[in-house]
């Protein structure tokens, strides 16, 4: 089961990232420095440092809903993708989770926000 | 020169309604108890299921799963959490290095003391539970605490459950501590409180749609809730705590889970408990 | 004793049936996402059919844990059945707002906020309105 749900989240993961294309861009990117590598035998990895700056902004994000409570579930999981997509020189996909996780933070806080007081249900009243 | 007095009159007249109109909202707060809550909680589902006799509630999904009910009466006649209950006994049989017990350390009324948690707390100004306070006085003694979800607390939690059958599930939230009226009050919000990235509050699932079928699940009514636990389920192949409940449904609605025994669960746990006040203890049970 | 044994094994019975079910509809969702990025390798499937597949797979849509749907296995209870939905929703729009966030139409709705939370993407709720129309 829990295998399965580690499945289940790669795959939405690699549907949410691979529907916005970067994947296939990357793909060709990488396939091009590995053209250049041949070349010119320096294998140079992006620095990727704008995506690590939106990392930091989406961690913080991240840190702000879950001070009021509202974190959800995934979020921590795509930063630290994020970066570890950084580190193994993937720009596109870093930035693609990074964005995710930025939103997922703004809404878990807003979410939370939106019901700082008791909201009682229209089916149901104490 | 007449306006005027009429303006004061005015005034007069509108301070006099707001300050009725503050009685009455202070009013309403005092009547709005947790023992009015929990009649309210009860009639909320006594309502919506009829034919079911209040004292079914203890039962979880199976008090209103008709189909499933027969199997699972089936299984507690040769209960699969029996030997937790068994190795719980022994833990607390066992002495700590110091030479005491649970008993003579910390619980002289046990082993039958699980009906009286959640508890307020007076001394420490917090809400406490049954494996908190098994936590806090192995620590006392010079013992390693239990990991609260997987391992041994399941054991010495299925033996005191065991040993709390029957006795009526009875929540006091004090009335000269405002503490824990304030902790009830958190426990109710998050009750209600939708979360996650599906945005479920915990009544969207077990009030508003108990009885519905999500996929092939039946959902459980929120009363009584806390009764059967710990329960054996049969998807975790050995027995669990409430807490690693909430865990589970925390998560499913993609919303990160929050500590076991840390402030927002106690708090649940103290709410939802004193909402079923009445009901009898029936831990262990066994679950699908 | 024995008994016990039995009812471990009847629930290990159970386990594996929910596994299988899980792999089922984990290989609809492994399927989806291939078909998805081999589209431009000319694979052929249509955007309601793609619809179809996110409202029935358990980690996208998953539109079944409450709805029934034609052609799905054990639908929910928890709302009405998806049928007649050009009669229901003559307006795309509204159809697609339906979707993207409930809440909208209905505060206290069960149903999740497909949409507003980024649950499904643009391009899923489109492919989901195209199945829907198919009901
Ligand atoms: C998306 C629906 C959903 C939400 C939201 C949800 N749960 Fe559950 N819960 C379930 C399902 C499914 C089960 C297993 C079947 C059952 O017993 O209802 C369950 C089981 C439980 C049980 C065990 C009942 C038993 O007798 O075994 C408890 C206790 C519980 N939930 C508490 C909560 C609390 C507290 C919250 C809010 C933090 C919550 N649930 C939110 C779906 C949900
Ligand atoms: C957790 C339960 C749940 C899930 C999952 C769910 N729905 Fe719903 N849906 C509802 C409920 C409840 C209603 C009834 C209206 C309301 O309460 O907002 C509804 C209403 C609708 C309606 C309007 C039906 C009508 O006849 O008016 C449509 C269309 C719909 N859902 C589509 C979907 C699709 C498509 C999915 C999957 C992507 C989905 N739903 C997933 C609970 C759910």
């Amino acid at each position: 089961m829990k295998k399965f749900l580690l499945m289940g989240c790669s795959i939405l993961i690699a549907a949410s990232v691979g529907c916005t294309g970067n994947q296939a861009s990357e793909e060709k990117a990488a396939m091009k420095t590995e053209a250049k590598k041949g070349v010119e035998k320096v294998a140079e990895k992006p620095k990727c440092t704008v995506e690590a700056s939106h990392i930091v902004d989406a961690d913080n994000a991240r840190k702000r809903a879950a001070s009021v409570g509202g974190e959800w579930r995934d979020t921590a999981k795509f930063i630290k993708q994020a970066h570890a997509a950084v580190k193994a020189g993937k720009c596109h996909k870093a930035e693609a989770l990074a964005k995710k996780a930025l939103m997922e933070g703004q809404l878990g806080y807003e979410q939370a926000m939106s019901q700082k007081e008791l909201k009682m249900p229209g089916y149901f009243k104490f | 020169m007449i306006n005027e007095t009429k303006g004061k009159k005015m005034n007069h007249i509108s301070t006099k309604t707001i300050a009725g109109l503050l009685l009455l909202g202070l009013s309403s707060l005092v009547s709005a108890s947790p023992e009015s809550d929990a009649k309210a909680f009860k009639k909320y589902f006594t309502d919506r299921f009829p034919d079911v006799p209040y004292n079914d509630y203890i039962n979880g999904a199976y008090t209103i799963d008709k189909s499933g009910r027969e199997n699972w009466e089936a299984i507690e006649e040769f209960p699969p959490y029996e030997p937790f209950i068994d190795e719980g006994r022994a833990m607390w049989e066992k002495p700590f290095k110091n030479g005491k017990t649970f008993k003579t350390a910390c619980f002289p009324d046990g082993p039958a003391i699980k009906h009286k948690y959640p508890m307020w707390d007076k001394e420490k100004k917090m809400v406490m539970t049954l494996p908190l306070a098994l936590n806090n006085c192995l620590k006392a003694n010079g013992e390693k605490p239990m990991k609260y979800k997987k391992g041994p607390i399941n054991n010495i939690m299925a033996y005191l459950a065991y040993e709390a059958r029957g006795k009526k599930i009875n929540v006091v939230i004090p009335k000269d501590e405002p503490g824990a009226l304030a902790a009830y009050e958190e426990g109710k919000k998050f009750y209600f409180q939708r979360r996650g990235q599906l945005n479920f509050s915990c009544a969207s699932c077990h009030m508003q749609n108990a009885g519905l079928k999500l996929r092939s699940e039946i959902l459980s009514p929120a009363l009584g809730h806390p009764s059967g636990f710990p329960v054996y389920r049969s998807k975790w192949g050995t027995v669990g705590t409430l807490h690693r409940r909430f865990t589970g449904c925390n998560k499913q609605v993609r919303a990160k889970a929050f500590k076991a025994h840390g402030p927002e669960y106690r708090n649940l746990e103290y709410f939802l408990t004193a909402m079923s006040n009445g009901l009898e203890w029936n831990g262990p049970s066994a679950r699908k | 004793m024995i008994h016990q044994a039995k009812s471990l094994a009847k629930s290990v019975v159970g386990k594996k049936s929910t596994i299988l079910l899980a792999a089922t509809l984990g290989l609809g969702g492994l399927f989806f996402s291939t078909t998805a990025s081999a589209a431009g390798l000319g694979v052929q499937q249509t955007s309601a059919e793609r619809g179809q597949e996110i409202a029935f797979t358990r980690k996208l849509g998953n539109c079944l844990a409450c709805h029934h749907i034609n052609g799905g296995v054990s639908g929910g209870t928890i709302a009405p059945p998806l049928v007649g939905m050009k009669l229901r929703f003559p307006d795309r729009a509204q159809l697609r707002a339906q979707i993207y966030d409930p809440r909208v139409k209905n505060p206290d709705t069960s149903m999740l906020p497909f949409g507003a939370h980024s649950i499904l993407t643009p391009a899923q709720l489109e492919d989901l309105v195209e199945f829907l129309y198919t009901l």
